[in-house]
Formats: structure tokens, C-alpha cells, sequence
């Protein structure tokens, strides 16, 4: 018995022990959050005497709009602000800023020196772990105090999302006007934000499809001269056009390589539409499907190995996947509708297209391997995804029905978060289509 | 050979009831004989110790019998006896008055002031127990039990007394006198138990190095159940309401995020570190979900964590796992 006594003892030390061991490691998963943008207090940036200056108000007020453009942030006014804004160099304190509920705290210096340079400094602080999450300066032309602004826009996203910034970007889209018998189509570009609006063409021809190559310094699209499909390269520094290729018969969309040095598109030669490669530097085409069917819209993966775009192969306009060089095609759209205008994610997790089903268009996007399709918009014609380039934003343009009257159509640039929140309509002076969003400026 | 089989069998039998007539009448009087020592002494316990009833009845049953079948001593049952039989439904009134005696006494004994009270209670509680247990359970079945057991019990315990003085007669003078002394002051030991075993378990609690007694407290203060659906939910919930995951990130679903807290006794949060701070150094978008989780912390300090179980909460993970936004 007493052996058994002490068996249990023993039994119950160990128990004891581990149990204590068992606390020790206690975990506690946490599976649901509260999706909500992100309070940020945005200080005016001061100048060298420690005041708030004018650029520095101008600077704030930039960095403000993007971030709370992009629905992940939630600056607070500046009017609730317990304390002043102070030089970067000097450590906030935090309890003035924390009953504010604010996650970050971004400060800075801005100036125009002597020289009439801009002069910027700043630092964004952790308001609730009270540390510096990051800081930056240098100096520009003080003509560039939007593009400043947005690159430190970037720096605040970047740190608080994990995903590369996209405000300092540029659109480059197709400006139309006129009535819908004599529709005058023209380039123009602006800042991702609509500010810095700028034609690049006179209407005189008929443009289609731009799109940015990888630098952003040039613009590859369609120009239709004499009703002849021609391929141009407009370099934005010095609005100098090169036609790169003229091609009989009907020509789609050429898109840039990743790497920058060859052009992907479809043409129609003897009765087909295929997918076809040119280099950009011989000018050489090399066609990369054969089939009796349409393919179009190609596009490259990030990597630049794979190419995905629409067929109507196998019976209907589904999307494919290929490699580089047009082998291993595969099917991975299998949902009822039509698929088109497929676009690799910079990321390369995802492919945005454009959908129709049921009467009516839907922007979506996919897995690369056809699963998990999320419709984000939709209307009576909403088509041309086109991405940010850090994936996760995406621009598009939506037509309004036309009336009995021959009135309507109005057409407008949108962008959405893959989400499918925060959708909103980028400012334009005139009707807008068919948007290509730039990588970031360099 | 059918012969001897028979008588074999016959045999057999006839020892088997033998053994039965001889073992079961000891088996059925020390049954009865407890249960109106359950009766009474319940009352006593049953404001001190609720946590204690389903953890003690088990293992206080088996050691009930072991106990009174190793002492026969057990003179001191006599007087509780007599108090519970002729009072069944007056022990709340005796119960009250008892245990403000027993403080002073308990205060007064030796064994609490030695270092090493903790594993003595552990000890000397299976002896203790059986008398608790019977209380706890007689709490809860009292009322049926209670009009049942009476008439059983006299003609039981009579045998028993008669058996007990017969026993006792065989023992020494000095034996029955400690018996006697034991008697008289055996409530007041129990409640200095109890309380020893408060005081014990509060003290244990804090160190770990005292795991044995702890391993005997555990059933009075659960690890499980503070660590159960209330308390888990409660903070969980309130962790949650902080956080906001990384919606619309690459990769959501792998960044997922274990932070080490230790937090103080009002629960609010001292430090927060990120576990796999390898990956910290090399995944960008892993940096920004652990530095949000770390936010999230902090800014949710102070957690809503049973104050009275500091030790069980002092330090552990939360688990940031953004899954649910993949779809």
C-alpha cells in the first residue's frame, strides 16, 4: 500500500511539474482582427528655425491625401494635436501622441535653401512601441515637392503594410472626347493621384492600349494611321516617337518583357490571331502559338517565364498560361463566363482580368493556377485591369450604359483594392480608358 | 475423474463462500459505518473548500478504506458519531461554531511553523480525505440519503462499537488515551489542515521547486480551468479587437506570428518579443506583421488575465495567425 501511495505521489510530482512547464508555454491563437485603416498623425514639417513651413504644410497635406487614399490609413486632423510640431531630430513625447490612438507619428524638416533646393528631412516613429521605425532626407528640386512627398508616402506605407508604396507612380491612359461617331483618342499621363495631368499625343491618329515599359521612361501602344495598326514607342523625357513596327492586318496590345527587351502581342496574319514576340532591337517577330483559335492579351509573368492570355480554343474565351517560348499550354479559367484581358500581378501571386457573365463585366482575379477567383467590380462595361506596382492595387476603367438619346457612356478610370474595398475614381479632365499604371519612378 | 471434479468444484465453492460470509459482513460495516461520518462532518466543510469536492471524492474513497482498515484506533469516531446521529438535520449550527475554534488551536500546532509544511499536508491529507470526501459527496446527496440511512446506520454501528470496544479492549491504555486526545481535537486539525493547505498551495504556487505540492494542490486551484473557455475567450477576444492583420499582404497566410509576453501582476504588458527573430532579419512583410503583433500588445496592455492566477499568466505566446484572410 505504501508503495502505491508513493507511486501516486510521484505520479502526481511529475503532473505538477508539467503542468507548471504546460503554463509556462501557454498559447493563445488569435485568428480574427479588425480590419481598419490605420491611424497615422501626419505633422507639418518644420523648417530650419523649428516653425511650420509653408512647404512643410504642402508636404504634409500631399503625404496626407495618400495615404488615406489608399483606405489603409487614417490620418488624424492636426487640429486635434496635443503638441506641436517639432524639428525630426528631437524625440516626440509619445505621451502626447498616444491618446491620440495613433500607431505612427511621421515628423520632418522642409525647406528651400539658398540655393533653391528643397531641403527635407524626416522620421516616422512607432507611437505605441515609442521607437523609430524609419527616417530619410535629401534634397531636390523644389519643383518636385509632389514627387518628394509621394516618395516619402511610400516609406510610410511601406513600414506599416509590408508591401512596396505605389504613390509615386505615374498613369499613362487613353484621354477621349468628342461624340461616340467621331471619338477623338489621345495619350495622356498624370500622377497616379490625377495631379500633373499631361497629353502626350494631338488625336490626330487613333491610339489604343499603352503600356509602360519597365523603366516608365517609354510607352509602347498602337497608333492607327491610314487605318493601319502601327506599334510606337514614346519616350516621356523628351516626347520623342519611334514606330517600332507596322503590321498588316489587325494588331493587339503589345506589352513589354520584364526585362524590357522584346514586346509581346497578337496579330492577325492568314486568317489568325496568335501570339506573337518582336525584339525590340532587331525588330524581329517570333510567333509563339499556333492554333486555329484567337489568342490574345498576352502578358508576362514578373519572372518573365511564363505568359498568360485569352483563347477561345476550347470553345470559349478562357484564360491560358504558357511558357515563355509558347510551350505547355494550359487552361485555368473553367468558370462560366467569358475571360479577357488577363495581367500577371507584379507580385506574381495573381492574374487580374476581365470577366463577362450574365449580361454584365466584372474585374477579378485569380490564382495563377485558376483557383480562388474574386470578382471585385463589376458594371455595364468595366475592363483593362491594370496594377500598381507593388500588387495590390488595382486601376481599371467603367462605362456608364448609353441613353435611347445616343447620351451616356461616360467613361471614367477607377482603382480598387484587391480587397475589393476602397474603390475610387481617379479625377480626369475628360472621358478616360484603358489605363496603364507605371512601375515607381526612379 | 467426474468424482474429483465434483468435489473439486464443491470444494471450491464452499471456500469461495466461506471467504465471501467471512470477508463481506467487515466489507458492508466499514460501508455503512463511514457514511454517517461523511454526514456529519460535510457540514463542516462545506463552506471552505467548493473546489475541492470533485478532485478529493476519488481518491478519498479508496484511501477511506485503506485507512480505517489500518486503524482500528479510530475510538475518536465514537463522539462525532453520537453528534451526527442524534442531530442529522442540526449540522450547519455545530459546523460554524467548530471551525472558529479550531483557529486559534491550529495556529498554535507545531507543523505550520516547520519549512516544510507543504509536503506534510500532501502527506497527511489521504488520511484527511476520507473523511472529506464523504462530506463533499454527502452534500449533494444528503437529502436522500439522509431519511435512508439512519435505521442502517444504528444497527451498523452498533456491531461496530461492540467490535471497535472489543479491539480496544485488546490494546494498551495508552493507545486509547492518544485515541481519545486525537478525537477531541480531530475537527480542529482539519480545519488547521484546510487552512494549511491554502496556505501552502499559495505559497507553492510561487515556487516551483515546491512541484510536489503543487502536484497535490493542483485539484484545489485547476490549471485547466483558468486556462479554459472564459478566460482564453475573454482575452482572446479582447487581443483581437487590437490587431489588425495584415489584410491584402503576399503570403498572408504564412505570416504568422508567435509573441512572447510577460505581463505583470495588473496584467499589463512588459515585454513583447517576436519568437522567430531569424526571420525578422530576411522577410520584410514578416518584419511589419510581428512589429503590428507587437503593437497590438502594447496597445491592448492591460489584458484582461484572472489577477488571482498571476503565475498561470505571467508569461506565454499569442499566436498571430492571419489565415482567415486568405479567403
Amino acid at each position: 500500500m505504501m508503495m502505491f501511495l508513493r507511486l501516486v505521489t510521484v505520479i502526481a510530482t511529475c503532473l505538477g511539474l508539467f503542468g507548471n512547464i504546460a503554463n509556462a508555454q501557454l498559447r493563445i491563437d488569435i485568428t480574427e482582427g479588425q480590419v481598419a485603416p490605420t491611424p497615422i498623425a501626419i505633422a507639418n514639417f518644420t523648417g530650419p528655425d523649428g516653425v511650420v513651413s509653408e512647404v512643410g504644410k504642402q508636404i504634409a497635406q500631399i503625404i496626407s491625401e495618400d495615404l488615406e487614399s489608399s483606405g489603409l490609413f487614417a490620418p488624424v486632423d492636426s487640429a486635434a494635436f496635443i503638441e506641436p510640431p517639432k524639428a525630426p531630430s528631437i524625440r516626440p513625447n509619445f505621451t502626447n501622441w498616444s491618446p491620440l490612438g495613433v500607431k505612427g507619428l511621421l515628423v520632418g524638416s522642409a525647406y528651400i535653401d539658398s540655393a533653391g533646393m528643397l531641403q527635407v528631412e524626416f522620421v516616422l516613429w512607432d507611437v505605441v512601441i515609442q521607437r523609430n521605425i524609419t527616417g530619410g532626407g535629401g534634397n531636390a528640386d523644389q519643383n518636385a515637392v509632389r514627387r518628394i512627398s509621394h516618395q516619402i508616402a511610400d516609406f510610410v506605407y511601406e513600414e506599416f503594410t509590408g508591401d512596396g508604396g505605389y504613390f509615386d507612380t505615374r498613369v499613362v491612359y487613353v484621354a477621349e472626347s468628342g461624340s461616340q461617331s467621331r471619338r477623338l483618342k489621345r495619350l495622356a499621363i498624370m500622377d497616379q493621384d490625377g495631379h500633373n495631368h499631361q497629353f502626350l499625343t494631338s488625336g490626330a491618329d487613333l491610339v489604343l492600349t499603352p503600356r509602360f515599359s519597365p523603366t516608365a521612361n517609354e510607352i509602347a501602344y498602337l497608333n492607327y494611321f491610314n487605318d493601319e495598326p502601327n506599334v510606337y514607342l514614346f519616350e516621356i523625357a523628351t516626347g520623342r516617337t519611334e514606330r517600332l513596327g507596322s503590321f498588316p492586318g489587325m494588331t493587339f496590345a503589345p506589352r513589354f518583357a520584364p526585362s524590357g527587351d522584346k514586346l509581346i502581342m497578337s496579330l492577325a496574319q492568314n486568317g489568325m490571331i496568335d501570339i506573337y514576340e518582336m525584339d525590340m532591337r532587331t525588330q524581329a517577330i517570333n510567333r509563339l502559338t499556333q492554333s486555329a483559335s484567337i489568342d490574345t492579351s498576352p502578358s508576362y509573368s514578373p519572372d518573365g517565364s511564363k505568359i498568360v492570355f485569352n483563347s477561345d480554343r476550347g470553345g470559349s474565351q478562357q484564360l491560358y498560361v504558357m511558357d515563355a517560348d509558347g510551350a505547355n499550354v494550359r487552361r485555368i479559367s473553367f468558370n462560366q463566363g467569358r475571360y479577357a484581358t488577363p495581367v500577371w500581378s507584379p507580385r506574381g501571386d495573381i492574374i487580374a482580368f476581365t470577366k463577362m457573365a450574365n449580361g454584365q463585366f466584372y474585374i477579378g482575379v485569380m490564382n495563377v493556377d485558376g483557383s480562388d477567383e474574386r470578382l471585385l467590380a463589376s458594371g455595364f462595361l468595366v475592363e483593362g485591369p491594370t496594377w500598381a506596382p507593388n500588387g495590390r492595387v488595382l486601376m481599371y476603367f467603367k462605362q456608364q450604359p448609353f441613353e435611347t438619346d445616343g447620351s451616356g457612356g461616360d467613361t471614367h478610370v477607377y482603382r480598387i483594392d484587391i480587397t475589393g474595398f476602397n474603390e475610387k475614381r481617379i479625377i480626369t479632365p475628360s472621358d478616360a480608358s484603358d489605363p496603364a499604371w507605371s512601375p515607381i519612378l526612379r | 475423474m467426474d468424482r474429483r471434479s465434483l468435489i473439486i468444484s464443491v470444494g471450491l465453492h464452499v471456500s469461495v463462500a466461506a471467504l465471501a460470509w467471512i470477508g463481506l459482513p467487515s466489507i458492508k460495516r466499514d460501508l455503512p459505518a463511514e457514511q454517517p461520518i461523511v454526514v456529519m462532518e460535510m457540514v463542516q466543510l462545506v463552506p471552505t473548500t467548493n473546489l475541492t469536492q470533485g478532485d478529493k471524492p476519488n481518491k478519498a474513497k479508496k484511501e477511506q478504506k485503506a485507512v480505517k482498515s489500518k486503524k482500528p484506533p479510530p475510538p475518536p469516531p465514537p463522539p462525532p458519531l453520537a453528534a451526527p446521529r442524534v442531530k442529522p438535520p442540526a449540522p450547519k449550527p455545530v459546523a460554524k461554531p467548530a471551525p472558529k475554534a479550531p483557529d486559534p488551536k491550529a495556529e498554535i500546532l507545531p507543523q505550520k511553523t516547520t519549512p516544510k509544511p507543504k509536503p506534510k499536508p500532501a502527506i497527511a491529507q489521504p488520511p484527511a480525505p476520507p473523511k472529506s470526501k464523504p462530506k463533499t459527496t454527502a452534500n449533494l446527496k444528503a437529502p436522500k440519503r439522509l431519511p435512508q440511512s439512519p435505521p442502517k446506520r444504528i444497527n451498523k454501528l452498533a456491531r461496530q462499537k461492540a467490535l471497535q470496544k472489543q479491539r480496544e479492549d485488546a490494546l494498551s491504555g495508552v493507545m486509547q488515551n492518544l485515541a481519545k486526545v486525537k478525537a477531541v481535537s480531530e475537527d480542529a486539525e482539519k480545519k488547521r489542515r484546510e487552512k494549511e493547505r491554502k496556505e501552502a498551495a499559495e505559497t507553492l504556487t510561487s515556487n516551483l521547486t515546491t512541484a510536489a505540492g503543487n502536484a497535490t494542490r493542483a485539484p484545489e486551484k485547476p490549471v485547466v480551468g483558468p486556462l479554459g473557455l472564459s478566460d482564453i475567450d475573454r482575452i482572446r477576444q479582447h487581443v483581437s479587437s487590437c490587431w489588425s492583420p495584415p489584410i491584402g499582404t503576399a503570403g498572408a497566410n504564412t505570416l504568422i506570428v508567435d509573441i512572447i509576453v510577460t505581463l505583470d501582476r495588473d496584467g499589463k504588458v512588459l515585454t513583447a518579443e517576436v519568437d522567430n527573430k531569424m526571420r525578422l532579419a530576411t522577410d520584410r512583410t514578416f518584419r511589419v506583421a510581428a512589429d503590428e503583433a507587437i503593437r497590438t500588445m502594447f496597445k491592448c496592455s492591460p489584458l484582461p488575465v484572472p489577477l488571482d492566477k498571476y503565475e498561470q499568466w505571467k508569461s506565454f505566446v499569442f499566436g498571430f495567425d492571419p489565415k482567415f484572410l486568405t479567403r
